[in-house]
């Protein structure tokens, strides 16, 4: 009878070891790893006065994964899709550490981004995601032709409240779960960059010098964690566009984290 | 069949002439499979075109997975035999009966379980082997899951992951359940207590055996060609949008339903035809019923699950758009279409745990069952109402809202004769002399788990109280209450019930108390919990959740470990006692059935003269 | 042959001992569900916003009340069972005196009992369905369409000068009709407080109706896996006095005009 119990002891601390086991690879098995912490920036003073501590993060966007971005050399897995990863203050492209798609920046803080959108882009499906949503003052500062080579912009620098609905490459929103807490939403549009220009730079081996620039700044409220992604559908099927990609996280969607 | 067996000429020594079925077992099935699947695999990449620069779906991926499984399913089953006998019948032959017996494992020893074997008890064996490796897995993934939620918020695991890990949970547990009672001892136990030999089909019931490995592949392979983004229902349209690991589900449950239903025509051919003589309707055992009307009950509805996903396929691999309403066609075409085989499923699931356990409790009473004929009425019942009621996971679905009436009517319709099989348990252990065993105290356990499950789905059949409760966890709290809380539990005292009988060997009994109590005790505390935040507003399928319903959570996680532990001590249990139990005497639990009157181990023909039945098993009790 | 004629309802049946101490564990068990059932329950659903949750609220708790007396009976005979004498060991105890097979008296009562219980259940589900029905076709309504993607859900409020917005903003006491699409999958709209649930399919309207009664803050959790970021798909509903709701609308721009303008060149 002893024998039987403890063999009974054994299958449940091995059957539990095996489970342990199992579930250690499964959490460790996230696409991206690697959080990207917003570099501080001093203090920003709100429209109505308030002032607080600020910290940015600056984001590319790039049409496919082989050049920039944290999936390894040649693109790793998916070479072909496009790649939302932390990139240089004037849109240099990066590869390996350094960049990434999860995100954290601190509680109570103003929160500014900029984004260099290098793919092209068409039609957005739903044009609630062609405004701005969630920023201080609803509007967003955009520049339509940045020159990545001589950092300068190649354009006028504008405050935009939207972009029409026909040129739009991605969007950035921020989302997360309803909880007793404030609730976080900010929804940026990111105009495509020249169609041509970009497929010409992709043919010769990388990215186009001319992509679009989006900076927009909004403040956090409590902790919490929260997911972005992009609201532009371009995977696969027909009215299920959010395929592929769309659904594979560090691709066009990672963690937003807001630490308390 | 013989009424008395014959003895042929032994053949231990002398190499037995039957071609090349000798030489074909698992091993030659997984080679040829995995060969298969490479060859085709490697043809499709070169011979099939590129995807149209403007298409809108990239399907040549699919159609490339999907061949490639198909090509593995044809190889597995070539190279485990299963086309031999046809084949012969197409020359104009048959098999020997050397060749037959031969398939029938005779003088084989444990090589058989390895083979294509048609004897109906090595068939039942494959099958509990089978649903303890189905459970082991599936058990493990709801150990992950619940992992992930017990962490405060969860968000643990990678959404993706969790995903698949909850879909394919569900998939592999639903085809657990549905074979749990019905591949073991319907396979095993049902031939012997109907006083026949074997079943009608034998190299049928080989075949629904190793389909189900077959379709097992496809499955896990998926899991790593980016798993499946869906729950176990594959809703279109999002199924269409899935990784390559939805065409692995898709190719389970096609291959899956070919097992089903050729098991159902096998055991209800079986029943209806070859029952002892003497054996009339009226003193056929319960659990005969039960087994039949569930495969009765798969026939109809599998082959509709099995259409749906090939319309799935044709989807994402030809982009049709059966499910995809920009171009004419519905994602309700597919709602209905699963729901109409989703339904009567669960009780495919749940009717053969109930009737086994109807049939055990006379044994542990001490006294006859309660009113047999109410029984059958109830099971004809619940098979005749579930085929009317699926579209009660669709009230806010929006598909036809003046259909939801209708249907409310037929669901509260079926608590009906529910309330019978209640009524039956409740009457046998009323004034009974109650024998405790874990076989009896899962009755009890059985009444109170399906009362739970049973009112908590009164909730759920009325409108506007789904309007709230749909796709919360409170939905997912009641089918494990009815699928797992009562379905389980059967399947489970089945196991203890039978297993002299399959094994020789008495089950440890300090063991099997001790699964018995940490599994029910784990079981209820997890799942209650999981009611309470599905009423606080928990969704279904979440990865993460709202700070609110941390508590519960936590609560159902550590139920969960409870049951794991429970379980673990279980295998241990059927390990352990299969190597080196007590023997068992031929019967046990001095039951009255036909299988108790075969010695153990069961000889290849089970009977040395065919029984002649001239009473019902129900004759306890009494002035003798 | 079975025995078919009445076996228990026999003599004064009612007078037996066994037959007494299961009464009293019926009614003892009957209070101890019916109250611990409905109160974790009602508890577990917090305070409703609306009219319709009430309902809900009130129909679970009828509910519980009306299966309470059937699990009390299937658990005082089950307890019943297990209080009388208990055998043990290895050999089974010896048969029962009586070989009772049937009781025509007790079947017909359980029959007709669960056929009134689900005569019952379902004329109290018409009645509610028809009472939450009734927004659907106030003509006074205000309509807002819902749009579901993955994973985000947005808000129009038709006719108000092209209000969009990501927090669902209602007026309280005010009868309102969602028009719920997708543009992709299935998604399902629940406000959680205020019991209404609807899918939202792609190429379809699906409507549902409530009149929020109560000024607070709620939530839209997304009731149907949408795929990968199906967790993360939750909105706040503010329901406001409608002198509130009116100041906000008033507040907010109007996406249907653009303010986009051709930059210039880089200065």
């Amino acid at each position: 009878m002893n024998k039987r119990i403890f063999a009974a002891l054994a299958t449940v601390v091995l059957g539990f070891g095996v489970i342990a086991g199992i579930g250690t690879y499964v959490a460790a098995a996230k696409n991206d790893p690697g959080v990207v912490v917003a570099q501080s920036a001093g203090s920003y003073t709100a429209p109505d006065g308030t002032v607080y501590p600020q910290v940015k993060l600056s984001l590319n966007v790039y049409p496919n994964s082989q050049f920039g971005g944290q999936h390894g050399a040649g693109g790793g897995a998916h070479p072909d899709y496009v790649s939302y990863s932390a990139g240089g203050s004037d849109g240099e492209v990066i590869t390996g550490a350094g960049s990434g798609s999860n995100f954290e920046v601190p509680a109570h803080t103003a929160v500014t981004i900029t984004v260099y959108q290098y793919d092209s882009g068409e039609s957005i499906t739903n044009d609630f995601f062609a405004h701005v949503h969630g920023t201080v003052g609803g509007t967003a500062t955009f520049v339509q032709r940045w020159d990545t080579k001589a950092k300068v912009n190649a354009a006028a620098e504008q405050q935009i409240t939207d972009i029409p609905k026909d040129v739009v490459g991605h969007t950035f929103t921020i989302h997360g779960i309803s909880d007793a807490k404030s609730q976080l939403f900010v929804s940026v549009p990111l105009m495509m960059a020249k169609d041509e220009e970009v497929s010409a730079a992709e043919d010769a081996g990388g990215y186009t010098q001319f992509p679009t620039k989006t900076t927009f700044t909004f403040i956090t409220g409590d902790a919490g964690e929260y997911v972005w992604n992009c609201e532009f559908p371009c995977g696969d099927g027909t009215i299920a566009r959010f395929g592929a990609a769309m659904s594979t996280m560090s691709y066009m969607s990672g963690h937003f984290t807001v630490k308390g | 069949m013989t009424t008395t067996m014959t003895h042929s000429a032994p053949t231990e020594g002398r190499t037995p002439k039957v071609g090349i079925i000798r030489y074909l077992n698992l091993f030659t099935a997984l080679a040829l499979g995995i060969i298969s699947a490479i060859v085709v695999w490697r043809l499709a990449l070169a011979f099939l075109p590129q995807d149209a620069e403007t298409a809108v779906m990239h399907t040549r991926e699919d159609k490339i997975a999907l061949l490639s499984m198909i090509g593995w399913f044809v190889g597995f089953m070539t190279g485990i035999g299963a086309l031999i006998a046809p084949f012969r019948w197409v020359m104009g032959k048959d098999l020997s009966h050397e060749e037959n017996m031969y398939l029938a494992g005779k003088d084989m020893g444990v090589k058989r379980y390895f083979r294509y074997t048609t004897d109906h008890k090595v068939v039942g064996i494959q099958y509990l082997v089978i649903t303890m490796v189905i459970f082991g897995i599936g058990g493990t993934l709801a150990m992950l899951i619940r992992a992930n939620l017990g962490k405060p918020g969860g968000g643990w695991i990678h959404p993706q992951a969790y995903n698949s890990i909850v879909g394919t949970h569900g998939i592999l547990m639903i085809v657990g359940t549905i074979i749990m009672v019905t591949g073991p001892f319907g396979n095993f136990i049902m031939p012997i207590m109907i006083g026949a030999r074997d079943m009608a089909f034998p190299r049928l019931n080989a075949l629904s055996f190793w389909l189900i490995v077959a379709a097992a592949v496809p499955l896990i392979w998926g899991q790593f060609l980016g798993g499946i983004s869906t729950g176990w229902s594959a809703y279109n349209p999002l199924a269409g949008q899935a990784p390559l690991g939805m065409d692995g589900y898709i190719m389970f449950i096609c291959i899956f339903a070919l097992s089903t239903m050729v098991a159902g025509a096998n055991i209800t051919t079986t029943v209806v035809r070859m029952r002892a003589k003497g054996m009339t309707w009226n003193r056929t055992p319960i659990f005969i019923y039960g087994v039949v009307a569930s495969v009765a009950l798969a026939l109809p509805a599998f082959p509709v699950f099995f259409l749906s996903q090939v319309m799935s396929a044709f989807d994402r691999a030809l982009g049709t758009s059966f499910y995809d309403t920009a171009n004419g066609g519905s994602g309700w075409l597919y709602e209905n279409l699963f729901w109409i085989m989703g339904h009567p499923e669960v009780y495919v699931i749940l009717i053969p745990a109930v009737a086994a356990l109807m049939e055990m409790a006379p044994v542990f009473t001490r006294r006859p069952l309660f009113s047999f004929n109410v029984a059958v009425m109830g099971i004809a019942g619940i098979c005749g109402l579930s085929v009317l009621v699926w579209a009660h996971h669709m009230y806010i679905s929006g598909w036809a809202p003046l259909l939801n009436a209708p249907f409310m009517l037929t669901t509260e319709l079926i608590s009906i004769p529910t309330g019978m099989l209640f009524l039956v348990l409740i009457g046998t252990l009323w004034r009974g002399r109650l024998w405790v065993t874990v076989p009896t105290m899962s009755i009890f356990a059985l009444l109170w788990n399906f009362m739970i499950g049973g009112i908590t789905g009164i909730y759920l059949s009325d409108v506007p109280a789904d309007a709230f409760l749909h796709g919360s966890m409170y939905v997912t709290a009641h089918f494990h209450y009815t699928l797992m809380g009562a379905g389980l539990t059967g399947a489970i005292a089945s196991l203890v019930y039978w297993f002299p009988k399959m094994t020789g060997r008495m089950l440890d009994k300090t063991l099997s108390w001790i699964s018995f109590w940490f599994v029910q005790i784990g079981f209820n505390v997890a799942f209650l919990g999981m009611f309470f935040v599905g009423l606080q507003g928990q969704p279904r399928r979440v990865e993460a959740y709202a700070a609110l319903f941390n508590k519960g959570n936590l609560i159902t996680s550590i139920g969960a470990v409870v049951i794991m532990t429970g379980m673990l001590i279980l295998l241990a249990a059927v390990i352990g006692s299969w190597r080196s139990g007590v023997k068992a005497p031929m019967n046990p639990w001095q039951a009255k059935s036909l299988e108790w009157t075969v010695p153990n181990p069961v000889p290849l023909e089970n009977f040395e003269t065919l029984p002649v039945v001239t009473e019902d098993v129900y004759g306890y009790g009494g002035k003798k | 042959m079975p025995e078919t004629k009445e076996a228990y309802f026999t003599g004064q049946w009612w007078k037996r001992t066994d037959v007494k101490r299961h009464a009293v564990l019926w009614v003892v068990l009957t209070a101890v569900i019916g109250y611990a059932g409905t109160e974790v329950q009602v508890r577990a659903m917090g305070a409703p916003a609306s009219e319709v949750m009430a309902n809900v609220i009130h129909l679970m708790r009828i509910f519980t009340w009306a299966a309470a007396p059937v699990a009390g009976f299937a658990a005082a005979l089950s307890i019943g069972a297990l209080m009388g004498k208990r055998h043990h060991g290895d050999f089974p105890p010896p048969d029962t005196e009586h070989a009772i097979r049937n009781s025509p008296r007790a079947i017909a009562l359980w029959i007709v009992v669960s056929a009134l219980m689900c005569l019952f259940a379902l004329v109290v589900g018409l009645i509610a369905l028809q009472k939450d029905n009734t927004s659907l076709l106030d003509a006074k309504a205000t309509h807002v369409n819902v749009v579901g993607q993955q994973w985000v859900w947005n808000f129009d409020y038709p006719g108000d000068g092209g209000v969009r917005s990501q927090v669902l903003h209602l007026p309280v006491n005010q009868p309102v009709v969602f028009r719920v699409t997708s543009k992709d999958v299935k998604h399902s709209f629940w406000i959680v407080q205020m019991g209404i649930k609807i899918d939202a399919n792609p190429g379809e309207y699906t409507e549902t109706a409530v009149t929020p009664n109560k000024i607070g803050t709620f939530d839209v959790r997304c009731a149907e896996l949408c795929g990968l970021l199906h967790a993360y798909m939750q909105n706040k509903v503010i329901v406001q006095s409608k002198e509130d709701y009116a100041k906000w609308l008033a507040s907010q721009p109007n996406q249907g005009v653009s303010t986009w303008t051709e930059p210039g060149a880089a200065a």
